[in-house]
């Protein structure tokens, strides 16, 4: 209980208030501009945050994610674009309400749904987090290893439109990872006698241009275009106590769905938020108004969007399998300020984590101030043209993967990747269950060598204990997976039609 | 789409034979795994071949690449190589001057927004990697 005050005090100082304040601005601008994801904006920033104190980068990139998914409900409202694929539900009875001259209902009721989504999903992180964290003191080498390929079945299962596709992506990764020096003997390999790969590809160069390089070249094959001009939100955000008592029913469901979908993972908050709306329909007495401007409506998917993003850390943090590709990326980003998902942070770092816990809640309470009172103004710096984002973030990308080790072979790592990446969106790969992999791969090879070498080659330890025999299962259910989300997809591509 | 997963393979084969090839070359007591996770890809890029073999041609028409701009894709790939090639030689923000002003101009945007993205983009890095975060950035012959 003392870590949970002392994080609380911690995490309204100045400097971390700071890192919220401008983590959450900024975030909500990259969400907020059609094309860019959460993910990139987190990759971008993690260099930002290298030599900032552990509890201020965490906040600082929690700021970034829960800033960007909101975000993109502000193009998704008044212009019909949703920035985030976590906003395509928000945007079907946002810009309805929006063409009805009401833009500021809807943005309202977007920002105060998504405060509610995000403040509530604290209490799971608080709750579940620390007795998941205690599970993992029981892993020995067999249960890590089963647990990276856990994490890549979900991932790759799940998140990809094609799970062969997503499991070829993390192969690959796999595959990258056994670049540099060999974990148990310290020999060599595929680093044909250059002596900056023994120390593996460089992660955050890899992920920077994964995520942001890409998508300077997938915005640079497009032809240009001028944004649509979006409307002057000249109405009240504020709700009134009516409308509120209405929606406040459906924000409870969607907090509830929203955490369940972020705690398993892979699922992710665009699914989320589709089934945040289908719900609010089926339970609303006003069925009738959904498809044309209902406020349940975008209650329903904004809370259940932003409840994604508190749900999603605990399996991050906790077992080090993160739910989605924002918080693949997150995970690198707690790598490098040298914490290691599990127990510790909960222990030799609790102090560290409650804070940064406490500063999700600050994120949450800024995202509500300035979503109410800068979203018209965010609304304008979403009309930034393709044409300037392109070289401005490539050139944040070179900085930002020259920044970690102050190292251009970084940078040309990073420019690989970035095409590799581009080929990847091309050919429907999955990035982020190559980043994981990249992450579980030394993981699970320890794991899996360390396990053979203690029972001299014996294969039969790895399926000894209850936790791997859990695991296989949890891989093997998760290889299932796609039945369900062909299911949940159907029940979007309806909600679409009308 | 049929074509290009073909291609997809195809490609990913060849690499998984390279892969297969170097690792064979090494020590057998670190090759083992590298040998174990390049099968499983390999098996899993069969199953994709086989799997878009038996797929119909519904999608024939469908070009991958058929809408990509090609000027305007040449012209930002091409800057951003060079962008990196001559970060050591001339310098991070001479470089990066040169950069931003050249990819605007290329993607048609207008003068002064030109002049404004540029100078104050270039001092916003100026002051967020040099200043804030001492980041030591390649000097080259000029800054």
């Amino acid at each position: 209980m003392s870590d949970v005050i002392f994080g609380f005090s911690q995490a309204f100082t100045f400097t971390n208030f700071l890192a919220a304040f401008a983590s959450v601005a900024v975030g909500i601008m990259i969400g907020a501009l059609p094309g860019l994801s959460a993910a990139m904006g987190v990759a971008l920033l993690i260099p930002v945050t290298f030599g900032m104190p552990k509890d201020a980068a965490l906040i600082t990139l929690i700021g970034i994610y829960c800033g960007a998914i909101y975000g993109g409900s502000i193009t998704a409202i008044l212009i019909h674009t949703p920035g985030t694929p976590a906003a395509a539900a928000t945007a079907i009875d946002g810009y309805q309400l929006t063409l009805k001259g009401s833009p500021g209902k809807a943005l309202g009721t977007a920002t105060i749904a998504s405060f509610c989504g995000g403040i509530l999903s604290a209490i799971s992180l608080y709750l579940f987090s620390p007795p998941l964290a205690k599970l993992a003191l029981n892993f020995g080498p067999a249960e890590y290893f089963w647990l990276s390929i856990f994490g890549l079945t979900i991932i790759a299962g799940v998140s990809s439109n094609s799970m062969i596709k997503g499991l070829i992506s993390g192969c690959l990764g796999l595959v990258f990872s056994t670049i540099g020096m060999d974990p148990m003997l310290g020999e060599a390999r595929f680093t044909f006698d250059i002596s900056y790969l023994l120390s593996g590809l460089p992660f955050t160069a890899v992920l920077i241009g994964l995520f942001s390089m890409s998508q300077v070249l997938v915005l640079a094959e497009s032809k240009i275009q001028k944004k649509s001009q979006s409307a002057n939100v000249k109405d009240s955000l504020l709700l009134t106590v009516s409308e509120m008592k209405r929606i406040t029913p459906t924000v409870i469901r969607s907090w509830v769905i929203g955490n369940i979908v972020g705690i398993l993972p892979g699922a992710g908050a665009s699914i989320a938020s589709f089934l945040g709306y289908n719900e609010a329909k089926r339970f609303s007495k006003y069925k009738e108004e959904f498809g044309k401007g209902s406020i349940e409506a975008i209650a329903g998917s904004e809370a259940a969007n932003n409840a994604v993003t508190g749900g999603s850390l605990i399996p991050t943090l906790t077992l080090g399998i993160p739910g989605e590709s924002v918080t693949a990326v997150l995970l690198g980003g707690l790598l490098l300020q040298g914490l290691q998902p599990g127990p510790d942070l909960f222990t030799a770092h609790a102090k560290v984590t409650y804070t940064v816990f406490a500063g999700f809640i600050l994120v949450n309470i800024l995202m509500l101030v300035l979503g109410l009172f800068g979203c018209n103004w965010f609304a304008k710096i979403a009309r930034l043209p393709d044409s300037i984002l392109i070289p401005t973030i490539f050139a944040l990308s070179v900085i930002g993967a020259y920044a970690i080790n102050n190292s251009i072979e970084d940078v040309w790592i990073m420019f690989i990747f970035g095409i590799i990446g581009y080929f990847f969106t091309k050919f429907k790969l999955n990035p982020a269950a190559f980043i994981l992999a990249l992450i579980l791969g030394p993981i699970g090879e320890t794991g899996l060598r360390r396990t053979l070498i203690m029972h001299h080659g014996d294969i039969a330890p790895l399926f000894s204990s209850t936790i791997s025999w859990v695991l296989i299962i949890l891989s093997l259910l998760s290889l299932l997976s796609p039945i369900f989300m062909s299911k949940v997809e159907k029940l979007e591509g309806k909600i679409e039609k009308g | 789409m049929k074509k290009y997963d073909l291609m997809l393979g195809s490609v990913l084969l060849a690499f998984c034979m390279l892969y297969g090839y170097l690792a064979s070359q090494m020590n057998v007591r670190i090759s083992t795994y590298p040998m174990f996770v390049v099968t499983v890809l390999a098996i899993l890029i069969l199953v994709l071949l086989v799997r878009t073999c038996m797929k119909n041609t519904a999608d024939e028409n469908f070009k991958l690449f058929g809408k990509v701009q090609k000027k305007q894709f040449s012209i930002v790939l091409g800057l951003c190589f060079l962008y990196v090639l001559l970060i050591d030689m001339v310098g991070f923000y001479t470089t990066t001057v040169i950069y931003l002003g050249a990819s605007l101009f290329g993607l048609k945007v207008k003068k002064s927004y030109i002049l404004i993205t540029t100078l104050g983009f270039s001092t916003f890095l100026y002051l967020v990697f040099d200043i804030m975060l001492k980041v030591p950035t390649p000097k080259g012959i000029i800054f």
